[in-house]
């Protein structure tokens, strides 16, 4: 692999040659390969040492999730609306050369470990301005509307974006083969309270604590786009504020780093959008069931025998807890005159 | 009757020995993985103690339900669960407060297994 690689980066940054001095993986990818790779450029515009990241499809990619290709130009895409995000440097689309095409960014500096970020004596100082930020960031995402020619490939709704997501949850669970009560019930109340088709515009749909890099100067950059598509905004301020994904920090309900005011503020200020409270809580729980979904594929690439994993398998096992939250916020109650 | 110890017993000690004696010597980028073993194990051994469910199951959907069919247990379980799956979906059970109290019932039962932690009011570490 290692000279297959070389040569590449030779010939993409003009350089007389590359040495290949460090390549491992990267844990964290359950759908990609990220490997890290440190390389030594001679000659050419960026001689020295260069601290690179590797993005492979794995050997069972998830269908949902975009190629190499598309993401590539998502970044690039990213990069252009100022999201800070890892430079895209070269796309390599020929199989041939590492058995599945493959791109190379530059390496961010930090951690994206969740569990480590939402603590107290985690490497982020100041959670309210980092909260603010990730809402700038945010609004620079959502500043990307259609219609995009070089994004022509992402994924647009049908009617509205709420009503698609519940079909296309409905059909996941379908295709899984496991009847799931609490889910139907989840997604019965996602259909009745749909709120109607707005602006479309891009959305990152993992938008979330995990997904983004932090040192100890603040963000270096938000990571994770192969899930994007045209959708509603909204539905990543709910992904990103819902309770699972505060790793434990319920109280802090802006991704378990902050409260939700100073996020709203940054993303508000930037995108010039206003932030509805029950469109939010609307997208909350949608983002309950769609995690609830991925867990239950996670853990059926377990289950099934096609990717043996222990962290695929206790994935699998968090659909109670998904499924039990999602029934305290779906109470009869909360149903519009039933 | 099985032979003592049994296998929660077994899975009990195992996973004692693994936090006490074996996390604090392995290198730190083994100490996740070796937590999440440990939690694997806590999971298994928490599904041995609940015991078979599956009686108490059928009985609750079939309150709902009506009588259930299928070859055998496992059967009658799962055709009664995708009838329920298939009638909340057709919008034949909207913000029915029985149906939701017995998804909630089964939830926490799955998540006392699974994460007791996250049960309101538990405290229970």
């Amino acid at each position: 692999m290692k000279d297959a690689l070389a040569a590449f980066l030779a010939g993409a940054a003009e350089a007389g040659s590359v040495v290949i001095v460090e390549a491992k993986p990267l844990t964290g990818g359950a759908i990609q390969e990220n490997w890290l790779i440190d390389a030594d450029f001679r000659d050419g515009p960026l001689a020295g040492r260069q601290e690179l990241v590797l993005r492979r499809d794995a050997p069972s990619a998830v269908a949902v999730s975009l190629s190499r290709a598309q993401e590539f130009r998502l970044l690039q895409a990213a990069r252009a609306a100022g999201v800070s995000v890892p430079e895209p440097l070269w796309l390599c689309a020929d199989p041939s050369l590492l058995g599945k095409p493959f791109y190379l960014m530059r390496r961010l500096a930090g951690t994206a470990v969740g569990r480590r970020l939402v603590k107290d004596d985690g490497p982020v100082g100041d959670k309210a301005a980092l909260a603010e930020r990730l809402g700038e960031e945010l609004a620079r995402i959502h500043g990307i509307t259609p219609p995009s020619d070089e994004l022509g490939f992402l994924e647009r709704p049908e009617g509205s974006p709420a009503r698609h997501a519940v079909s296309r949850y409905r059909q996941h669970l379908d295709a899984l083969g496991q009847p799931r009560p609490a889910l139907e019930w989840g997604l019965r109340w996602c259909e009745i309270e749909a709120p109607p088709a707005g602006q479309l515009t891009l959305v990152h749909q993992d938008f979330r604590t995990g997904n983004y890099m932090v040192d100890d100067q603040g963000l270096t950059g938000i990571l994770d786009w192969e899930f994007c598509a045209w959708g509603e905004p909204m539905s990543d301020i709910g992904w990103f504020c819902a309770k699972c994904w505060r790793f434990g920090r319920d109280d802090r309900e802006a991704g378990g780093i902050a409260a939700r005011a100073p996020f709203y503020r940054g993303y508000e200020r930037v995108s010039g959008r206003k932030i509805d409270p029950e469109a939010v809580a609307y997208w909350e729980v949608m983002a309950h069931i769609r995690w609830a979904v991925i867990a239950l594929q996670q853990g059926w690439r377990h289950i099934s025998g096609e990717q043996p994993s222990l962290e695929l398998a206790l994935t699998g096992r968090r659909v109670a807890e998904l499924e039990h939250e999602v029934l305290q916020v779906t109470a009869p109650q909360r149903w519009r005159a039933a | 009757m099985g032979d003592r110890p049994d296998g929660a017993e077994l899975l009990r000690q195992a996973r004692r020995g693994l936090l006490d004696e074996l996390l604090g010597a392995l290198p730190e980028d083994k100490r996740y993985p070796a937590l999440m073993v440990a939690s694997a194990m806590a999971i298994a051994l928490r599904e041995l103690e609940a015991g078979e469910q599956r009686d108490a199951q059928r009985l609750a959907l079939e309150a709902i339900l009506g009588p259930g069919q299928g070859e055998d247990l496992d059967g009658i379980l799962l055709s009664l669960r995708r009838r329920l799956a298939e009638e909340i979906r057709a919008g034949k059970r909207d913000a029915a407060p029985a149906l939701h109290a017995l998804l909630e019932k089964d939830a926490r039962a799955r998540l006392a297994i699974s994460n007791p932690k996250l049960l309101p009011g538990d405290k229970t570490a």
